[in-house]
């Protein structure tokens, strides 16, 4: 029985699974660095398994707060504890990922990523898989000072990452930054089918879950709105510990298999086991269920509809650049090295509505990959490229 | 005073070969992954036992490298140490449950005159003999467990660290393993292969020896649970296990697998070891 409501839930609403061979790109936003392994294992793993198996899939993970924990009245961020959980965390992906093709070397790097204002954010990339660590302040049930969603109910003006890499002014800005994220990962196939999973952030749906898993959630369905052209799976978190499995015995064992690299991540570096079966609603107790709902399906495919366009790619010592003012305002161009280091400012001036076209010479910047990123009377647009 | 009365305590405890445990559970297996998969609900538990509730040793006794050079190709040595490495990390996710994350200590054991490479962790034990895989007759080493106790040859670990002359000169050795490590611990419980050929049919012939190895090891041993676990036909049985049991013995594969993947070996989350995590089959005797 408990197989077949299984299959049944996996043919109807699972993203993860239904679509393992298609054009996608397939988001995972988690509050903390062991979220999804909890409640969305079973789909991530089956994503990471379709993008570890072809070019044709990609898996991005964002991570909102550092799950530094640093509650009840501490004062010094855990720095070695957040890290132990990132280390979890990427352990997940390398060991899930390495199933299905030959280990390889993560890069790590901060990137630039424009919001209001332009963030520095740590990235890893494992093969197709790309992790995003924003590391804002672990909110410990709405107990600590600054947190995301006082940010989101405009009761703080701004939010700084615990590792003091960057400052969001204001919920807006965090918004237009991780939905710039979303957007460069998703122009990284052609014509892909998105998905975003996060936790569910309504209170009636989804009880007694963390503060910041919700307000994760409804961070990643606010951006899904406004690009129009993500599916959307809402997962229930703490409350399904109570309720029945639902998972067949190998979605039980991925699950399970993810949660014990986050296990091993955090004692291997001095900290308590989160492999705790025995304690009523412990970690494990969640691994043989996934409670979720399709919020939304897309209403419009992600094609190439941005107003900026660059060509060619890989480039020479020129790049064509063709851009759309809808609306008239301010335009920006620049031009980012990987690191995230501004490299020259291409355009920044008002321009009237109406198609414009230029070329640039790229012939004092070395051979490597570049980012260029666009301001067009407000929209944002990041673009990669590679100069050979 | 009171230092001497302790003194003479100690002496006394020393005397009577006092043992900080409780209790001692050992694994007498062929492969560096053959307990995980068959026997890892009670090596979960046997290492995961909080010290508060009974003092559990754990003595792994692995008999062959698990060096898979078969059938003409060369010995891998990277391959088996990957194995260990793997094995060591299970035993590090089970005992860091109710325990310090520790560091693992290496020794050589002189043991019925035989050099045996010893590794301690927290309060796990593993003896690696490292004796050829016998890949089914077909060993680049022609010798295995099974020729051994055929009384064909003599048998030498594959790092040349010992060799054995016969199988009684192997009994020996990991009968006074046992002793050792058992010294006056109460209670004693030994897993290993079952070598009813028929309840446990198509088992690799290095798992089937070792388990053989281990009775004939326990022949003059008593007051002691040995439970012989029922290994590859399981995957036709059906599925008897909760998921809390599934989850455990997931947790042992994957963290098996993260070392091997991470030192280029292929993935071993494969169906048929899938099909293993959520079965448990075994027999107890107790004597």
């Amino acid at each position: 029985m408990r197989l077949t409501l299984s299959l049944f839930l996996l043919l109807m609403v699972a993203p993860g699974s239904t679509f393992a061979q298609s054009n996608k790109v397939s988001f995972y936003f988690s509050a903390h660095p062991d979220d999804w392994q909890l409640f969305m294992g079973v789909n991530a793993f089956k994503d990471i398994e379709a993008a570890s198996s072809s070019n044709n899939a990609r898996v991005v993970f964002i991570y909102t707060t550092a799950g530094e924990a640093n509650c009840y009245g501490g004062t010094t961020v855990n720095k070695r504890y957040y890290l132990a959980r990132q280390e979890g965390a990427n352990r997940s992906v390398q060991f899930c990922s390495d199933i299905y093709s030959p280990h390889a070397d993560w890069s790590t790097g901060s990137v630039m990523i424009p919001g209001v204002t332009n963030h520095a954010i740590l990235q890893l990339k494992y093969k197709n898989i790309v992790c995003y660590f924003l590391r804002l302040p672990d909110g410990c049930f709405e107990q600590t000072p600054n947190t995301m969603a006082k940010l989101a109910n405009g009761l703080i003006a701004s939010l700084t990452a615990t590792d003091t890499s960057t400052t969001y002014y204001g919920y807006k800005d965090l918004v237009e930054t991780v939905r710039n994220i979303v957007d460069y990962e998703s122009s990284t196939l052609k014509d892909p089918e998105v998905w975003i999973q996060a936790s569910d952030w309504d209170e009636s749906v989804n009880p007694q879950d963390h503060p910041d898993h919700r307000q994760t959630g409804r961070l990643a369905t606010e951006i899904a709105a406004k690009v129009g052209y993500a599916n959307v799976a809402l997962f229930e978190g703490y409350n399904t510990c109570n309720k029945p499995s639902n998972l067949a015995p190998e979605e039980v064992a991925m699950e399970a298999s993810l949660h014990s690299q986050v296990a091993y991540g955090m004692t291997k570096n001095g900290y308590p086991t989160e492999w705790d079966p025995q304690s009523q609603c412990g970690h494990v107790e969640w691994t043989n269920k996934n409670y979720y709902r399709i919020f939304s399906t897309a209403t419009t495919a992600k094609t190439a509809t941005s107003l900026l366009k660059l060509n060619p790619n890989p480039a020479g010592n020129n790049i064509n650049l063709a851009y759309e003012v809808t609306d008239g305002g301010p335009v920006t161009i620049v031009l980012y090295n990987m690191l995230g280091n501004k490299e020259a400012t291409i355009v920044d001036e008002k321009k009237g509505t109406g198609v414009y076209t230029m070329s640039y010479d790229m012939t004092p910047f070395a051979s490597g990959n570049y980012i260029i990123h666009g301001s067009i009377a407000g929209h944002l647009y990041t673009l990669k490229f590679t100069k050979l | 005073m009171r230092k001497i009365a302790l003194i003479l305590l100690l002496l006394a405890l020393n005397q009577k070969g006092y043992s900080q445990y409780d209790r001692v559970s050992f694994y007498v297996v062929a492969h560096p992954d053959q307990w995980q998969l068959f026997m890892g609900l009670n090596a979960s538990d046997d290492l995961s036992t909080p010290d508060d509730a009974i003092k559990s040793k754990v003595v792994f006794i692995y008999t062959t490298a698990g060096d898979q050079s078969c059938n003409g190709s060369p010995c891998n040595t990277p391959h088996y140490l990957a194995r260990q490495e793997a094995a060591h990390t299970a035993i590090e996710f089970c005992s860091d449950r109710t325990r310090d994350h520790g560091q693992w200590h290496t020794s050589h054991d002189v043991v019925n005159g035989h050099t045996i490479l010893k590794y301690n962790y927290n309060n796990a034990v593993s003896y690696c003999l490292r004796l050829p895989d016998g890949c089914n007759g077909n060993s680049l080493f022609k010798e295995s467990l099974q020729s051994l106790h055929s009384g064909n040859s003599s048998i030498s670990a594959i790092d040349s660290s010992a060799t054995y002359h016969d199988w009684n000169d192997l009994i020996t050795t990991v009968q006074q393993i046992m002793t050792n490590e058992r010294s006056n611990i109460g209670d004693m419980y030994v897993n290993t292969a079952d070598t009813d050929a028929v309840l446990n049919k198509g088992d690799d012939p290095d798992h089937i020896y070792t388990g053989l190895l281990c009775l004939n090891a326990l022949d003059s041993m008593h007051h002691l649970t040995i439970n012989l676990f029922r290994e590859a036909i399981i995957a036709s049985l059906p599925a008897n296990t909760d998921d809390i049991a599934i989850a455990a013995k997931a947790a042992l594969l994957s963290q098996m697998d993260y070392v091997r993947t991470e030192n280029g070996m292929p993935s071993e989350w494969t169906p048929q070891n899938i099909s293993y995590l959520s079965r448990n089959y075994l027999r107890t005797v107790t004597r």
